[in-house]
């Protein structure tokens, strides 16, 4: 109730949004269509609306982005054309990063350097996995869909894997002196831990390694349309040593920067379809400043359970599917 | 080398963007409304609907009056707000000594515009 109070902007955004559905329903402008009613048009928006509020907020709080609870989800459950589903994912991903920026570079938990640096290699990455993502439909047909969910059913396993195994992330990896492209960039940090009342100081280790890897994240995220925030996590704290909770903040801000570029793409093809993004970015919005001012507080052990076991669900679905539209299920079964 | 015109550069940086975000948000809200509360599409909302759950893509021409275009428009200037907030916080870092920084934050800026001219120019 507090939050509600200290950011005034939020409470405006949520009473705007809810009158602005509340008159949809009451105008009723939209004729009954043979497939869809008024009703369920307006329930289709409002439960979208309501799942994205959720979503951002524990995407902030787990520092992973919301496209990688979406796309999976979307794509594996819906019939929806899987480059509508990743363009959409790439909004559900980015905005909650966008909105959290102010708030956790004003906490210091997220350094401004880390982000610039880091976004470079992202941004290129991105670009190159959205545009790769049309000349794979275009040369592939209808079934680059099927051959997408496969593989991004098995790149979700493979990331249930790393947040399984995540017990040897280090809270607060040691300090070192700082060397080669690090050493270059000054990249001496701190930022004060409120948990544990007290300035946490750390060192970024190879930057180099970082760099290469950002570029694979981008690619990964542009491609599927996930983001990315996932495992820009273990590439700042397993890689760079960054700390635990700064790189959680850092993920979600590095996230939006990194994937601004590879919107444009899927705007350009018309794959960015307005009526079905909107209330996805407005719930990424409320939702990202409701968790951004949560993250200092809360255990994120909670989070990361509940992730993996969506993850682990949703991948094997996507398996299935993916196989079942390529025909395999059929043949084996025959 | 200056620890608070870092963390200037970043407030600058955060803030900039979060207010042009919700500016963002009330137009795409405006859209919304535009959209579906006075049909203002270029295709009708049910027939949207009904196409995209039968997997098939849509091609939206953008008509400049329909509550479409105020939706994209809205998501456009969200995202666009990175330009001006990395530009007006990159000043301060320069003069701090993260010079090598500040030029980052630039190639960031020249990437963002290069992919949008690549995409739409």
């Amino acid at each position: 109730m507090r939050l509600f109070l200290k950011v005034p902007e939020l409470t405006l955004l949520i009473v705007l949004s809810l009158a602005c559905y509340f008159a949809i329903g009451v105008i009723e402008p939209i004729a009954n269509g043979e497939v869809f009613s008024l009703h369920s048009i307006l329930s289709l928006t409002l439960a979208s609306f309501i799942l994205s509020v959720a979503i951002a907020i524990i995407a902030v709080i787990a520092g992973i982005g919301g496209g990688v609870i979406f796309t999976p989800i979307v794509l594996g459950f819906t019939s929806l054309d899987s480059l509508v589903v990743r363009a959409t994912g790439l909004v559900v991903a980015m905005f909650s990063g966008l909105i959290s920026a102010a708030p956790l570079l004003k906490q210091g938990l997220v350094d401004i350097r880390l982000v610039y640096i880091c976004a470079l290699p992202t941004v290129i990455g991105g670009l190159l996995g959205a545009l790769m993502a049309f000349q794979l439909a275009s040369v592939m047909g209808p079934s680059s869909d099927a051959f997408v969910r496969v593989l991004l059913g098995l790149l979700l396993l493979g990331v249930a894997v790393l947040f399984i195994t995540g017990g040897g992330r280090h809270d607060y990896p040691k300090t070192s002196r700082l060397t080669g492209l690090a050493r270059l960039f000054s990249l001496d940090m701190s930022y004060y831990e409120e948990s544990v009342q007290t300035q946490v100081r750390y060192s970024v280790k190879r930057l180099g390694l970082a760099i290469c890897l950002f570029i694979g994240v981008g690619f990964v995220g542009g491609f599927f349309g996930l983001g990315g925030g996932w495992a820009m996590v273990p590439v700042l704290n397993l890689v760079m040593a960054v700390p635990l909770k700064a790189a959680v903040a850092s993920s979600g801000v590095l996230l939006a920067l990194g994937n601004a570029a590879a919107i444009w793409p899927y705007m350009l093809y018309g794959a960015m379809v307005p009526i079905l993004v909107a209330p996805w970015m407005l719930g990424q919005v409320i939702g990202g400043i409701v968790g951004a001012h949560i993250l200092a507080k809360v255990k994120v052990v909670v989070v990361r359970r509940l992730m993996i076991l969506l993850l682990c669900l949703t991948s094997v679905k996507l398996i299935y599917r993916g196989l079942q539209d390529l025909d395999y299920i059929g043949r084996i079964i025959s | 080398m200056s620890q608070d015109s870092l963390r200037q550069s970043g407030v600058i940086y955060g803030v900039t963007i979060y207010w042009f975000t919700i500016a963002g948000a009330v137009i795409v809200l405006l859209g919304s409304f535009l959209a579906l509360g006075l049909g203002w599409t270029v295709m009708p909302v049910n027939e949207q609907l009904s196409q995209l759950l039968q997997g098939k893509p849509l091609s939206l021409s953008n008509s400049i009056t329909s509550g479409d275009m105020l939706i994209q428009l809205g998501l456009g200037l969200s995202v666009f707000s990175i330009v001006p907030a990395i530009l007006l916080g990159v000043p301060r870092l320069w003069r701090s000594g993260y010079r090598l920084v500040a030029l980052c934050g630039c190639a960031n800026v020249l990437l963002l515009i290069g992919a949008f001219g690549f995409c739409f120019l």
